[in-house]
């Protein structure tokens, strides 16, 4: 809506990235799912599931409810702006 | 899902959400929501037993899709604390968050406006006391940021630019500065101890700051809050909001300029150590907030506290 990603060039995909030390408890995550989202909106790198973002690294999940859950950790890489 | 009506007298939405009326209120320690899990503890939003920084839609949302987004931004798996307390390299991770979401939840075409904030203190409504920021996606341009940008009209060009100048030229409200934000407590502040962390360049939103420009701004706030909480030796109590460039039509003006200046304004409803300052006549009735603060000098207690802070 559209302010197309302008950064999108700073979003690169790594594959799917799971946290350090999360293991499923108590509640299992489903397999990650990308957020719903406008069909008509143009594909953008942060519908792909583990990816790199500036500093952080994004890993998507589904909440058992079907709510989005990300989860962002810190890593040393950094694109530039 | 929710229901806007339009209140033809003040030309403004008002957004039914009557889920809410059943979301989780002020839970004991042990039974915190955004904690991560823990062998015993009934089950958080976050089934992992550690994490860094998480987002995930608003179990009692005031939007949703197709129609808007509400979203939660916890800060640290840890329970106590706040965005003062966060490691700077956290706190910088958070703004890099935030610009994630605002960019993906403004592409979405049913939101006209990503508004980032935070509410910290039981005094502003807090509901769980984990650090913790909100985003909602509206589906049409809020009362404020319109008013943000009719200023630039009225201005005749960037009003927070030219505020944020005026500000810079004068000296006295100014707090601190460092080479990417400016705050200070605005010649006009409604709350007595309000603040606005203006970026000293014009960037419209998180998305066009440079990234040195994002630790700067994410240690400005920092070093603000915990300003606030030496002000009284306690923690201080403030909706935070962060205002940025519309992503729906009114994004651009006529000539294809983007609208808008990347700013966090403050309001904190303190006006003494134990003195709430309540929204009454003449602020809820005629829209005119009367304030028994000068600004000025909210400035000289601000800067004081904020030395003792450092």
């Amino acid at each position: 809506m559209l302010r197309q990603l302008a950064d999108s060039a700073g979003m690169r995909a790594v594959g799917w990235v799971y946290p350090p030390g999360m293991t499923p408890e108590p509640t299992p995550p489903t397999p990650p799912q990308p957020p719903q989202r406008d069909p008509g909106a143009e594909p953008d790198a942060g519908q792909r599931p583990g990816e790199q973002y500036g500093p952080v690294e994004i890993a998507r999940h589904v909440k058992d409810d079907g709510r989005a859950l990300l989860l962002y950790t810190h890593t040393a890489a950094r694109e530039p702006a | 899902m929710s229901e806007l009506r339009f209140e033809e007298l003040r030309g403004e939405e008002v957004v039914y959400a009557i889920h809410r009326q059943e979301r989780t209120f002020l839970p004991s320690r042990d039974h915190c929501p955004l904690d991560p899990a823990t062998p015993g503890r009934p089950p958080g939003e976050i089934p992992f037993p550690s994490f860094e920084i998480a987002v995930f839609d608003n179990r009692f949302p005031a939007f949703e899709a197709p129609l808007g987004a509400a979203e939660v931004v916890v800060y640290t798996p840890s329970h106590d604390g706040s965005f003062a307390t966060l490691a700077p390299e956290r706190a910088e991770a958070l703004m890099w968050v935030l610009r994630h979401r605002y960019a993906e939840l403004g592409a979405r075409s049913d939101i006209d406006y990503v508004f980032i904030f935070e509410n910290r203190g039981v005094e502003v409504g807090v509901t769980l006391h984990h650090p913790h920021g909100q985003i909602y996606g509206y589906p049409f341009l809020p009362p404020v940021p319109a008013l943000e940008l009719a200023a630039d009209e009225r201005l005749g060009g960037c009003a927070p630019c030219l505020l944020m100048t005026g500000e810079l030229d004068d000296g006295r409200r100014v707090l601190f500065e460092n080479d990417a934000a400016v705050a200070y407590v605005p010649y006009a502040a409604r709350w007595a101890y309000e603040v606005h962390v203006t970026m000293r360049e014009h960037r419209p939103s998180l998305l066009d700051c440079e990234a040195e420009e994002l630790r700067l701004l994410a240690a400005a706030l920092q070093k603000l809050v915990r300003g606030y909480d030496a002000l009284f030796d306690r923690p201080f109590p403030y909706v935070m909001a962060m205002h940025q460039a519309p992503t729906g039509a009114s994004a651009r003006s006529a000539d294809g300029a983007l609208h808008g200046h990347l700013h966090v304004e403050f309001y904190p409803p303190l006006r003494t150590a134990e003195k709430l300052k309540y929204l009454a006549g003449s602020e809820q009735g005629a829209g005119t907030f009367i304030s028994d603060t000068l600004p000025e000098e909210s400035a000289v207690a601000l800067r004081e506290a904020i030395a003792r802070a450092a």
